[in-house]
């Protein structure tokens, strides 16, 4: 097993985080010990960031003690592993508009102290306004509008310098268009105030989906 | 006294705080470390400008003059409030910061930890006050629609297993089906028995199927109890989409829609396309025609509409339906007698063009 990035490690091609809450499992995830401490599988086809490390990503700007914006955070799953990275000293603020997904997020934060969850819809940041300048935006919400309310919440709480990681599901974005325009459109609209690092095609994982790291120039 | 001797008096999770024009803290009194003690206090501080922290903070100061966004009044103040003041918003953006040298917190992690209950508290909260009863609702009927496929397979299923041992039974109704051979012990106790060209069963073979009967009997009662509940919960959900539409149809739109708050954000062309998203995006991915109408199809309605029009027709159903779902979000009112007799003269003059 090695340590391929802070806190994440990777052994017979499957990453892993060490847990920050030993003993129990968010997704059903299986868990191994490496060294006496307890390493958490990240799933590839539940995690759309597992998929990115899966396909070769390079660039990972969440790291111990990061503050993390995630906007649509689920049921937990990857926000858990991103806890297992940041450590108890970092903070992840997750932002989650369905009730139902909420009440199954509360259960992952009630675990683990540095998850504060977010009930509130990623399109108006005023309503969470409250919220801390942070090192990384991440955005997975699968809205045509997605790239709109990314920026607005970059304008808002991301510090000069930052990074965005960014899951764009391209059937949300346009059914009638091809996938590969789409991930084209969206680095041209990105391209002005951010440096593009990566821009990685999610599949088998994940169909018609990719996935940019980029940072605020 | 001279304008600029004021301070800003504000509250936040850490405490209250009080700074001057430069935003530098001249007083501050910190809230004790609990989650729910800290939620109390702010709603108390924010709702009636009361708090042992802010009195506090009041006796160190050595100004007068008050700028502040709380609800304060104390006496031998002079006290401007306003709906926001900048130094709230500073105190959001340092909170961090500002709880660490207000001896709130001594590390990250316990900031983290008191930020994190408080949030996953006042998230509960919101679910909890969220929730009414148009989610009842939509589970409700997807519970009827679940039983009517089941009770529907079972049925059949009934009828072959049964069929080998008394073909000849006609009856059309599952449900009277299921009741016959769940009450009657042998073929031959059948009305106008007159002989049977099925295979002779056991005593143990007919029990297993009386058995299942049995059941499938239960599950068409728990049809009918779902059905009568929905009846009387949508008139109180959503009375006037009940009114024009139906209970059920009404609570399926309901739970295509996510919710009747955002059934009454819909736009009328949404509306009458619920249930045919399949379609929709058939179309859109440039094959097959665009669909006319989602659900409301099943509805007499447009069931009594000649083909051509149904379209149309479709078009004015959803109209109305779109103003019924906003009434009965945002004003309670009963308006459906009116809406469906508009309707019904519209669509009355569809049938005649």
């Amino acid at each position: 097993m090695n340590e391929v990035f802070d806190n994440i490690f990777k052994g017979r091609g499957n990453f892993y985080t060490p847990s920050l809450d030993p003993g129990n499992k968010v997704y059903g995830e299986e868990l191994v010990d490496e060294m006496g401490s307890e390493l958490r599988l990240w799933d590839p086809n539940r995690s759309k960031m597992a998929a990115a490390l899966k396909k070769g990503l390079g660039t990972v700007p969440i790291k111990p003690g990061s503050k993390v914006l995630y906007l649509g955070a689920a049921q937990g799953t990857t926000p858990s592993h991103v806890s297992d990275i940041i450590e108890e000293h970092g903070v992840a603020y997750l932002v989650e508009f369905s009730e139902r997904a909420m009440r199954d997020l509360l259960d992952v934060c009630e675990r683990r102290n540095n998850m504060v969850p977010i009930l509130g819809d990623a399109r108006k940041p005023v309503d969470y306004s409250w919220v801390e300048k942070v090192d990384v935006v991440y955005q997975d919400v699968a809205q045509p509008d997605q790239v709109r309310i990314l920026k607005r919440n970059v304008d808002e709480f991301l510090k000069d310098g930052g990074w965005i990681m960014v899951s764009i599901k391209a059937r949300a974005m346009d059914v009638t268009k091809e996938p590969k325009d789409i991930y084209k459109e969206v680095e041209e609209q990105l391209k002005d105030d951010f440096d593009i690092v990566e821009n990685l095609v999610l599949d088998p994982f994940e169909d018609d989906h990719c996935f940019i790291v980029a940072q605020k120039v | 006294m001279s304008k600029n001797t004021f301070v800003f008096v504000v509250a936040g999770i850490p405490g209250v705080f009080a700074f001057d024009k430069d935003k530098n803290v001249v007083a501050s009194s910190a809230f004790p470390q609990d989650s729910d003690e800290i939620i109390d206090k702010l709603e108390a501080i924010r709702n009636q400008g009361e708090g042992k922290e802010l009195d506090e903070v009041l006796e160190e100061l050595d100004t007068k003059n008050i700028v502040t966004d709380l609800p304060l009044d104390a006496e031998g103040y002079n006290i401007e409030t306003k709906e926001r003041v900048s130094a709230s918003e500073y105190l959001d953006k340092n909170i961090r910061e500002l709880s660490k040298k207000s001896d709130f917190v001594d590390d990250d992690k316990q900031f983290n930890n008191i930020l994190r209950d408080i949030q996953i508290t006042r998230t509960r909260d919101e679910i909890k006050s969220s929730v009414k009863k148009d989610k009842v609702v939509s589970q409700a009927v997807s519970a009827l629609q679940d039983l009517r496929r089941v009770s529907n397979e079972l049925s059949e299923r009934l009828r072959e297993w049964y069929g080998l041992y008394y073909p000849e039974l006609k009856v059309q109704d599952n449900q009277k089906y299921a009741e016959l051979v769940a009450e009657l012990d042998s073929r031959e106790d059948f009305e106008n028995f007159s002989g049977s060209m099925g295979i002779d069963l056991d005593r143990a073979d007919i029990e297993t199927m009386k058995g299942f009967s049995r059941q499938l009997e239960g599950i068409f009662d728990q049809r009918e109890n779902i059905k009568e509940y929905l009846e009387d919960a949508m008139k109180e959900v959503a009375p006037n989409i009940t009114h024009i539409i139906g209970a059920e149809m009404g609570a399926q739109l309901i739970s295509l829609a996510g919710s009747l708050k955002k059934l009454a954000r819909m736009p009328s062309s949404k509306i009458q396309l619920l249930g045919a998203e399949k379609a929709l995006f058939r179309h859109l991915k440039g094959g097959g025609k665009p669909p006319k109408y989602g659900i409301i199809y099943n509805h007499p309605y447009i069931q009594h509409t000649p083909e051509g029009k149904r379209g149309k027709a479709a078009r004015h159903i959803a109209s109305k339906l779109m103003m019924a779902a906003r009434t009965d979000q945002y004003t309670g009112k009963f308006k459906g007698k009116k809406y469906k007799e508009e309707l019904k003269e519209e669509l009355e003059e569809i049938r005649n063009e």
